[in-house]
Order: C-alpha cells, then sequence, then structure tokens
C-alpha cells in the first residue's frame, strides 16, 4: 500500500480530464492558501488559469504592508500606563487579537504564513511576565514582514525580538552565565529539529555567543547590546568552527554548515501545513531544493508548491483535520457573513470560538506549538467543534433579525441563490450541493445526502417541491440552509477536513 | 416565520435506535446508558468477560501526577550527607539547613513541603531516589515522548498504558467499556495512552472542561458512519468517524459517579480557584462516585525554571504537597486511601549547577514520588546520585541514574494494577525490569478468565491474517447449522460469509474469498450464530 497515496510531483499542474480545473480544485486552493472562498470567487477563478490564480494570490501576499502602529506600539510601560489608566494590557491585546483575525479573514497568503510561523516561532503570551502589549505588535509586524519574505532573515530577526529575549531567557543570558534556553530551541524547534545535527556542546557554545542583549531601555522598552560587557567575549566552537562569534556568526554559521538541513526541515512542516501530516520525502526534497537555490526566499517555494501537480491531485485533497481556526474563519467566509451587533463581529466571534476550541491564539499550549491534527479531537472537543460552530450560525441568524429588516435568514439564502444562480434546481440537487459544498469530497456514506435532503426539506409540505410551489426564492429557502447547516452539515465528520 | 419547533427529532430518534438495536441484535453491550447486566454477560465474548471480571476483582486506582517541564527534584529532597556539595552548586537556589524539614538522617524536604509531614509520618508516602535511563534526553518534547511511551529511542508511537488497555480492552474499538479507560485532565498531547488501534482515555483539556461534563452529563447525537481505508483522506475519514462513535459513551456515566459523591469539605475545602486542587476535587468525587476509571492522569505546569527559580519552584510544591496531602485525606474519610495510588513524575531533572540567572537549566535523573496508604510504609528507595565532581556524567555535570524509570513502571504495572508480568515486559517495556519494593504487591494473582468462560458456549473463534487475507478461525462444539455474517463498525451489514450445516471440530473461513464486495482495509465485525447462541468480534482487513 502506498503511504501517500499521491504519485504525483511537483511538475506545474495543467488541468486534464482527471484533474480538471473544477470548483471542488479551486476550494481546495483557497482553502489551503488561504481562508476559503465564496460561491462568487469560485465561478471568477473558473474563468482563469490555475497559475494566473496562484501568481495573484502570491504577489498580493509579498507587497502586503504590515499592520500599522495603533499609538503604542514603541511606548513603554509608563507611556502606556498613564495614557490608558486601566486594564491597558486586556485592551491592547484584544487590539491584536482582533487584528489577527480581520487578517486572516481576508484570507491572504501572507495571512496564512503568518498562522503558520505563529505557530513555528513559538512565544506564549499568557506566560509569566510575558504581557506587555508593545512586545506583542513588535513581534507580530515582524512576523508579518517575514511571513512570506526570507527564512534566513526572519531568523535573525527573531533572536532580536524583544519578546523572544524576553520569552526564551536570551535577555538572561550573559558572560559566565549563560542560559541555553534559546539557543537549544533555536536548533531543535527552529531551524534544524530534535536531535538532527547538532550536539549538546554546540548548545553551550551557541548561548555563550548570543550573550550580550541584556540591557533594557524601560521597562517595556528596547533591549540592547551591552557594550560594556555582559557578552562572553571568548572563542567558541560551533559546528565545529572556532572563533570568537557573536549573534550574527551564530545565524550565519548555522546557514553556512546546516544549509541543506534547514531546509528540508522547514519544506517539510510546509508540507504538514499546507499538504498533508504525512511528509511525502520527495516533494519535501524539491522544495527544498528550490528553498536554497533561491537563498531561502519563502515565496518560490510557496509558488512551487501551489502550482504543482502534487497539490492538485485528488490525493492532497481533503487530508488535513481544520485547527478550530480553519473551522471557524473559512465558514464565516465561504458563508459571507457579517456582523453588524455592536459587540459582536467575526473577528470578536471566531477568537471565542478559537479560545473555546483549545487554540487561544498568540498562546500555544508550550515553545512546540499546538500539536496540530488528530491531537485537535476527542471525545469532549469534538462534540464541543459541533456546538460552537452552531454557535457561529445562531450570531449570524439573531443579528440579521436585531438589525435589518431584512428575512431573519436572508444570508443563507443568498448563499444558495449565488451557489446555484437556476432558482429551480431541485430540493434534492440544493441540499446535495451545499453538502459538497462544505465537504472536501463527495461522501461515501449515501445517509449523509438522504439525512441532509431530509433535514433541508423540514416540515414543507412534500407536495411544493413537485408542483411548482417551492424554488431558490420560496421564502423558507434561507431556514431551510440554516437547518442543514446546523443540524447536520457541522456535525458530518468529514466537514472537519480540509 | 420564526418556526421553534424542532421537526427532525425524527431522525435522530431513529438514528439512535438503530445503533442500540444494532448492538443488542449482535449481543453487546456498552452504547451510552445502556448496562452491561447479568442477561448480556451470557451473550458476552471473552473480553467483556475479563473487563467485568476485573471490574469485579481489582478496585485499585493510579493516579500519575505529571509535573511539566522538568522538575528541580534536587531542591525538593535534598541528600543531607552531600549538603556542602548541593549548596556549593547552588549558591543562589540552595535551601539552607535551617529551611529543611528532614524525612530521615539522609534526606530533606523544604519546609513549604510540610503539609506532607503527616503523609510522610503516616508511611503514606515514599520517594525513589535518581530515576532516569542511559543517555537522558534534555529536550522536553522528546524526554515527555520517552517518559510516556517507555521506548528510551523516542521513537515509538504508543503509550505504556496504551498499550496494556489495547491487550486488556481487544475489542474497544467496537465495544468501548462502560467507563472511560482512563482520564487524562490537560495537555491534549499525550501519548502515555495511545495504543496502535485507538487512544484509550478520556481527555479534557482544561479540568473545568470535565467539571461541566461531570456536573451537566451533557450527551450528544451522533452520525452514522462507516468504515473505509488506506490514503491519507480515507484515514483521516475513518479517524474521524470511529471519534464520533466513541464520543458519546461516556458524558453520562461521568454524571452519575459525579452526583452520587459530594464534596469533602473539611478544613479550607479544594481550593477552586487553583486548577491542581479542582482537577483532584473533582476526580477524587469521580472514584468515589465508584465510575470504575482505573487511571487518572493531571498535569501540574510551569517546572521550566531556567530563571528564578526560588519563588516558582516554591508555589508549584507547595500546591503539590499541599493539595496531595488533602486528597488524600479526603479519599481515607470515604474509605479509597489505600485503593489509589499516586505517582509524581517528570521528563527529566534539572542540572545540579545553577546557571547564571537564579535558575537551573535541564538535567537528568530525579525523583519519582509515591501517595497512598498501600504504600505500607514511608521510606526513600534506591541509591542517590553521587555530587561529587568526578560522579557527574557527560559535559553538563549530571546526575547519573540509579534507578530505571522502566522499574517504577513494571512495579506499578505488575504490582499495583495486576498486568501479566509476561506481558509487561515482553509487550510494554520490551525488556525485564525487576520491580522494585514498593510496599504493596498484586493480590489478585493475574486473571486467568480463559479457563471459565465458554465451557458451555457452542463455538469459538478468533482470525488471523496469512498472505494478506483475512481468516477467520471456527471451534464449533457442535454438529449445528452455521450463519457467518459481516459487519461495517456502524452496523451496516455487508455479507454473508457462510450459512451451511458445519460438523463439529476446527474450521477455517476465508473472508476475502467468501466477500462478493471489495472489501477495503480496516476493522469490521463478524458474528457467527446457531440456534444455540451467537459471538460477534472484530476482525481486519489488510
Amino acid at each position: 500500500m502506498n503511504s501517500s497515496c499521491n504519485q504525483s510531483g511537483l511538475n506545474a499542474y495543467t488541468p486534464s480530464t482527471s484533474k480538471p480545473w473544477n470548483e471542488k480544485r479551486i476550494q481546495h486552493l483557497y482553502r489551503r492558501i488561504g481562508m476559503g472562498a465564496t460561491p462568487q470567487t469560485i465561478k471568477e477563478a473558473l474563468n482563469r488559469s490555475a497559475q494566473e490564480v496562484i501568481d495573484e494570490i502570491v504577489q498580493e501576499a509579498t507587497q502586503k504592508p504590515v499592520m500599522e502602529d495603533p499609538g503604542w506600539g514603541y511606548w513603554n510601560q509608563q507611556q502606556i500606563e498613564d495614557f490608558y489608566q486601566e486594564n491597558y494590557i486586556g485592551t491592547s491585546r484584544k487590539i491584536m487579537e482582533y487584528q489577527f483575525f480581520d487578517d486572516l479573514i481576508s484570507g491572504s497568503l501572507r495571512d496564512r504564513l503568518h498562522l503558520f510561523w505563529s505557530n513555528h516561532f513559538v512565544t506564549e503570551d499568557a506566560s509569566m511576565g510575558m504581557k506587555k502589549p508593545p512586545y506583542l505588535f513588535q513581534q507580530y509586524i515582524m512576523r508579518q514582514k517575514y511571513a512570506i519574505g526570507n527564512f534566513k532573515d526572519f531568523v535573525r530577526a527573531v533572536g532580536l525580538n524583544p519578546y523572544m529575549l524576553r520569552y526564551l531567557n536570551g535577555y538572561q543570558n550573559k558572560a559566565g552565565s549563560p542560559n541555553e534556553n534559546y539557543a537549544r530551541e533555536l536548533y531543535e524547534l527552529f531551524t534544524l529539529g530534535v536531535d538532527n545535527g547538532y550536539t549538546e556542546s554546540d548548545i553551550v557554545e551557541t548561548s555563550r555567543a548570543l550573550t550580550g542583549y541584556n540591557t533594557k531601555e524601560s521597562s517595556w522598552g528596547k533591549i540592547l547590546f551591552n557594550e560594556k560587557g555582559t557578552f562572553d567575549d571568548s572563542e567558541k566552537t560551533i559546528f565545529g568552527r572556532t572563533g570568537n562569534w557573536g549573534y550574527d556568526d551564530v545565524i550565519d554559521i548555522l546557514f553556512e554548515e546546516k544549509a541543506p538541513l534547514i531546509a528540508h526541515y522547514i519544506c517539510r512542516k510546509f508540507y504538514h501545513f499546507f499538504i498533508s501530516p504525512e511528509a511525502n520525502e520527495d516533494i519535501v526534497a524539491g522544495l527544498a531544493t528550490t528553498f536554497l537555490e533561491n537563498n531561502f526566499e519563502i515565496a518560490p517555494v510557496m509558488l512551487q508548491l501551489f502550482k504543482s501537480e502534487h497539490f492538485f491531485d485528488d490525493a492532497s485533497i481533503g487530508t488535513i483535520i481544520k485547527s478550530p481556526i480553519e473551522l471557524v474563519v473559512p465558514f464565516q467566509k465561504e458563508l459571507s457573513m457579517y456582523i453588524l451587533e455592536e459587540d459582536k463581529s467575526l473577528a470578536i466571534i471566531s477568537r471565542g470560538i478559537s479560545y473555546n476550541l483549545e487554540m487561544p491564539v498568540f498562546t500555544p499550549p508550550n515553545v512546540a506549538g499546538w500539536p496540530g491534527g488528530e491531537n485537535w479531537i476527542n471525545s469532549v472537543t469534538f462534540p464541543e467543534r459541533w456546538l460552537r460552530m452552531s454557535h457561529v450560525l445562531v450570531y449570524q441568524f439573531r443579528d440579521s433579525r436585531d438589525y435589518t429588516d431584512k428575512d431573519d435568514y436572508h444570508v443563507f439564502a443568498d448563499f444558495a441563490i449565488e451557489l446555484f444562480e437556476d432558482i429551480n434546481t431541485s430540493a434534492e440537487d440544493v441540499a446535495t450541493g451545499i453538502i459538497d459544498f462544505f465537504l472536501t469530497k463527495k461522501s461515501s456514506d449515501a445517509t449523509t445526502y438522504e439525512e441532509g435532503i431530509a433535514v433541508f426539506k423540514g416540515n414543507t409540505p412534500e407536495q411544493y417541491f413537485t408542483d411548482g410551489t417551492w424554488n431558490l426564492e420560496y421564502p423558507t429557502v434561507g431556514q431551510q440552509v440554516y437547518n442543514l447547516l446546523r443540524k447536520h452539515i457541522i456535525i458530518l465528520p468529514e466537514f472537519q477536513l480540509i | 416565520m420564526k418556526k421553534k419547533k424542532d421537526t427532525y427529532c425524527n431522525i435522530e430518534d431513529h438514528k439512535t435506535w438503530s445503533r442500540r438495536s444494532f448492538l443488542q441484535a449482535l449481543g453487546m453491550a456498552g452504547a451510552g446508558s445502556m448496562a452491561l447486566g447479568s442477561t448480556n454477560l451470557a451473550f458476552a465474548n471473552d473480553s467483556q468477560l475479563s473487563k467485568a471480571l476485573s471490574e469485579v476483582d481489582n478496585d485499585r486506582i493510579l493516579l500519575i501526577i505529571k509535573l511539566f517541564g522538568g522538575n528541580d527534584t534536587l531542591n525538593m529532597v535534598v541528600p543531607l550527607e552531600q549538603y556542602d556539595l548541593y549548596a556549593n552548586a547552588r549558591p543562589t537556589i540552595k535551601h539552607n539547613q535551617s529551611e529543611l524539614w528532614n524525612l530521615n538522617n539522609s534526606f530533606a524536604m523544604p519546609n513549604f513541603m510540610n503539609h506532607l509531614e503527616g503523609m510522610w509520618g503516616e508511611g503514606k508516602m515514599k520517594i525513589i531516589n535518581s530515576v532516569g535511563y542511559e543517555n537522558s534526553s534534555q529536550s522536553h518534547f522528546k524526554g515527555t515522548d520517552i517518559w510516556e511511551s517507555a521506548d528510551t529511542s523516542g521513537t515509538s508511537e504508543e503509550g505504556w498504558m496504551g498499550k496494556h488497555f489495547e491487550n486488556q480492552y481487544e475489542d474497544y474499538l467496537i465495544n468501548p467499556p462502560e467507563s472511560p479507560t482512563a482520564i487524562q485532565i490537560g495537555s491534549l498531547k499525550n501519548m502515555t495512552f495511545d495504543g496502535n488501534e485507538a487512544k484509550y482515555s478520556f481527555s479534557v483539556a482544561t479540568i473545568n472542561r470535565l467539571a461541566s461534563i461531570a456536573s451537566t452529563g451533557i450527551n450528544y447525537k451522533l452520525d452514522e458512519t462507516e468504515n473505509s481505508s488506506s490514503c491519507q483522506y480515507d484515514k483521516q475519514v475513518k479517524f474521524l468517524r470511529s471519534m464520533a462513535n466513541n464520543t458519546y459513551t461516556y458524558a453520562d456515566v461521568i454524571y452519575d459517579a459525579y452526583n452520587s459523591s459530594t464534596d469533602y469539605t473539611e478544613g479550607d475545602g479544594y481550593d477552586q480557584e487553583n486548577n491542581f486542587s479542582k482537577s483532584l476535587n473533582v476526580i477524587s468525587r469521580l472514584i468515589k462516585g465508584n465510575l470504575g476509571t482505573k487511571v487518572y492522569m493531571i498535569t501540574l505546569k510551569g517546572f521550566d525554571t531556567h530563571s528564578e527559580q526560588k519563588e516558582t519552584h516554591q508555589e508549584l510544591l507547595t500546591t503539590l504537597s499541599k493539595e496531595i496531602a488533602y486528597f488524600y485525606k479526603d479519599l481515607t474519610q470515604a474509605g479509597w486511601g489505600d485503593k489509589v495510588l499516586s505517582m509524581g513524575i517528570s521528563e527529566f531533572s534539572r542540572r545540579v549547577h545553577e546557571n547564571g540567572s537564579q535558575g537551573t537549566d535541564h538535567g537528568t535523573a530525579g525523583a519519582v514520588m509515591l501517595f497512598g496508604e498501600a504504600l505500607n510504609g514511608s521510606d526513600i528507595v534506591g541509591k542517590h546520585a553521587s555530587l561529587k565532581e568526578e560522579d557527574l556524567i557527560n559535559k553538563n555535570r549530571d546526575m547519573q541514574f540509579h534507578t530505571d524509570f522502566r522499574s517504577v513502571y513494571a512495579t506499578v504495572l505488575k504490582e499495583w494494577m495486576c498486568v501479566d508480568p509476561n506481558f509487561v515486559d515482553q509487550s510494554i517495556l520490551n525488556g525485564d525490569f525487576d520491580s522494585l519494593d514498593l510496599g504493596f504487591e498484586c493480590d489478585n494473582p493475574t486473571l486467568n478468565i480463559n479457563n471459565t468462560s465458554f465451557q458451555n458456549s457452542s463455538f469459538e473463534s478468533d482470525f488471523y491474517i496469512e498472505n494478506n487475507k483475512t481468516v477467520i478461525n471456527i471451534k464449533n462444539n457442535y454438529t449445528q447449522h452455521i450463519h457467518i455474517s459481516l459487519y461495517s463498525l456502524s452496523g451496516r451489514k455487508i455479507e454473508t460469509l457462510a450459512n451451511q450445516l458445519m460438523t463439529a471440530g476446527r474450521h477455517t473461513i476465508d473472508v476475502n474469498s467468501n466477500s462478493n464486495t471489495d472489501l477495503v482495509t480496516g476493522y469490521y465485525i463478524y458474528q457467527i450464530q446457531s440456534n444455540r447462541g451467537n459471538i460477534s468480534k472484530k476482525l481486519y482487513i489488510r
């Protein structure tokens, strides 16, 4: 048995009768490269080529500007306290968290990668002493800046970012009293992988070379290199090279000595994030070659990956269990949800649900990040997912009821009309089509459709479906779609997959 | 237009009905609120019987307390005979001798852990010195994997408890036991209970989640599923469907157990603001309410004390000692103190010498703590590592281990949980690890149910795989008409494999050849019927 079941390589995908450029492949692309697509976006993409669509998405990602300074982005503690008076930490953290969800729902690859990197160069915002709003902001724009930039530059920037200097104790790492925390994770988690190409001695020596960043301008202020001597000013041997190495030397030596290992490690992680939890090592090697040839620029790897036959192979579709963020944000986006209620927005709702489903943004469980995949699903989180997704629907319905004079369920009726165009599509085809829209593949279980149709028809008299009374403009359609989603689709096991 | 009426209950009722009636038709209990009554036992297969017996005969419970981050046990149990070496290595974070209370002449604990003085005096506490393994990993993640799998290469994907449960519940997937085999609070990624086929624990990320299930008993209706295989998508769908199938069984029993016991409130009561305390509170309620779960696991985080260790470590150990002492007061009062063994473990201990940030970096061997009346006397077990410079190992000058952690596991499995010693050595630990003398032994020699089982039964059966074909083995005790059917895991009938007069004696049925459908890889259920009775078992198609 072939473990990956995917025989396609990295050659550019060209549509064929067995692999047509159709709605399912377009959805697959948008759910992986971004956060899903509306029926309208899918129709537009059908009229263009895959290569053209992907080029545009990648180009947009590379050009997207970073978040603007909210005002306090570089303030110290005193300045923030003077301005906000109270609860300055809560207020500023919320600003950052909502920003993250607003960015994600834009669907940009830049922000999809931001999600990836936030689970790679991990920090925990809830851990002791970490709640420093300017550091959170500065880390945020650093991740945005390099998300689809140069990985080597990214690594260089991460270790000097004040958030990371505090989180992994670089700030406490001084000559004569080294603290190994950052050096270890730099190799073990950020660039090489556990026990992959480094020794305990490399860690000890590296931590000595990383010393010296131990001076703070002010509380929550810049962390500076201390010229007066907390730097370990003596020889160190790292990966067999001896010299009086400092911070930049560590990064240079790492990338000079270990480039292929780094490229493989990172490309395998890309593979897991974008393709499947089971890595195909040939594909990983191909991507790593591209990464190396382009001096660790991320964009060429993204172009190669997303344009490949491998990505568009049937065996790459529906292979990943959604993280809570991937569960809720694309659902909102694909249904064109909007919320007008004052204290609720899509970002507020999706942030809350991510918390409920054990993915509090900026606060992974430990320095290795969320383990993901099957770890998301257990006998408690599974029903919790059903419950929380039904809340997403309820919020939209309630908001429409309170804030618009349209039909309470109009968002769902509009979705159906956009999806099918022909208002005389039969009820059976509408229910089946909506189920298929939200699953990555046709369900192998016929009762999925039988029950879906029954739920969709609800208590509308059966003859209305045959005598021409019912069509997509019938007044109950919105509610029927809502019921189909809430009582059936979000509970389907396959709904957990992208 | 606002119709409140729920019109879909018929469909959901039907779903529930069809799964239950299917299980009843197969003579299987175990779904939701269906009781495993004596009538069902008559039709039960071996593993159900063994489970039932083990539930009756062995009411011992294990609580694993995972101290994540690497507990600095050198600052928890100070070796007095090496006090000067200890103090010199730790100029700023050491405990002064005046800050210690003596366990005996050789070892002492910091005064802030004096909540345990009572347990120590009453003989309910043991400490095993310098527990570890060769070439101890200094990575939190690999170290954790090793402790959870009992495999020092760190590459195994099955946990030590997972292997045990997989052996005990051989048809767990179709027929999960009435109560969760294990309950795990915190830390979603944890392979301790992972088996090859399934995850053998009921996991909640936070104690609040378990508390809410226990107090509300929320139960979710399920989707019918069917089986599939091989490529990643199919594997994921299969995983999700089996999780969905197993999801709904336990909310009810947890609710029932919780609500048939009461909070212990002597003194200050459990601290509801403290998650560790709250976890012990809920676990105590479930134990006292006779839930039947054999293993509980909770995590106390924050032991990765690279800097300013003193205050953090004191806070954690104070919580640990205070809450454990209270937990045992509660259990003893309710008559459970001798039934619950608690074991405190950590993925590694810390460096002998403090670092420059008033903290300690990752180290190697450390102490394992045990609590419970069953220990029959307090003691310090095993040799303590020497702190002399020349005895420290590797470049980091770490402590040499003296007791292999797998010996601790071996003792717990063989002597506390009464798991077959051969199975422990050969299949769980992959080596012979002698039991330590911890004051308890298995009082219920290996459950041997096979002999008691089906002497009156009309047939026995199992399956094997040969040349990628699945073959059912039948030992038929009478010449009788036999009907064999194959079902998907959700109870959909796929095939009649045999319908014939069968002579007394041994027979084999080749499933693949006798099936008209192309069977995809995965688990199925087969049922053998005659007018004398029927049995249902799981088989695997490759």
